[in-house]
């Protein structure tokens, strides 16, 4: 893993956004930049231009489906991939790989494998 | 506690136990957040209380393992599926009310035992 990694991570839970940011810059070195909802992770992407962006599904105002959308619309954003985190185990496969999204991470989930499986999701691109 | 503040002063073994000191802080606010907004559903069907109802359970079920909270899950998987269902439909069945109060006092009490220490310590 390279130390310049960039993570963009918008989840609405404050707790867990703390949680996983510690651990993957502890854990796996990269650095991680937050947001607390769609609209100031969409920002925060476009400024940053993160190697990945960790897309909580389940976001009040605008949730992952619509910011994965607005991201893939984008030419400056569009080549990001986009990994959900969610509780939803039911969340449709097919629907995640239709609007671009490279993949899920369910929830619960262990923090210390979060980057493993980020990496795996992203087929090493990190 | 800021982030910066953090990073120079505390090791990483103590901001992760900071980190789980404000989860476990902020616990009964979450569930203040479910009572409150069950108790406006109460008087009625209302929107907004329906959808935080049915967020701040579903954002525990989802948080809570990751602290090591796993007693929490089922309380707030029930209240979950409740929520959504309220949501969804646009309407509160009352006679499932006590029954969700019920619920409610359950993961009340898994919060208690989890923030008494019992489990959950960022070290396990």
């Amino acid at each position: 893993m390279t130390s310049s990694f960039q993570v963009v991570l918008i989840d609405d839970d404050p707790d867990l956004r703390k949680l996983v940011q510690l651990t993957l810059e502890f854990t796996a070195g990269w650095e991680v930049t937050t947001a607390a909802n769609g609209g100031e992770g969409i920002e925060a992407i476009r400024r940053v231009k993160p190697d990945v962006a960790v897309v909580d599904f389940m976001m009040p105002e605008m949730d992952g489906y619509e910011v994965c959308r607005r991201l893939k619309q984008d030419p400056e954003t569009a080549d990001i991939p986009v990994v959900f985190l969610t509780a939803r185990k039911e969340l449709d496969e097919v629907k995640v790989a239709e609007i671009g999204a490279r993949g899920v991470v369910v929830k619960p989930f262990e923090p210390g494998e979060l980057a493993e499986r980020l990496l795996e999701l992203c087929g090493g691109e990190v | 506690m800021s982030r910066e503040y953090a990073e120079d002063f505390l090791g990483e073994d103590e901001l992760l136990a900071e980190i789980f000191r404000e989860f476990r802080q902020g616990l009964p606010e979450r569930v203040e957040q479910i009572r409150a907004s069950l108790e406006v559903l109460a008087e009625g069907y209302d929107r907004q209380a329906a959808e935080l109802f049915y967020r701040t359970a579903h954002t525990l079920k989802g948080t809570a393992p990751s602290f090591g909270a796993h007693e929490l899950v089922e309380p707030a998987t029930v209240l979950t599926e409740v929520g959504k269902r309220w949501y969804e439909e646009g309407s509160v069945n009352l006679a499932e009310l006590a029954a969700v109060r019920g619920d409610l006092e359950l993961l009340n009490a898994a919060v208690e035992r989890y923030a008494s220490g019992s489990e959950g310590d960022a070290s396990e």
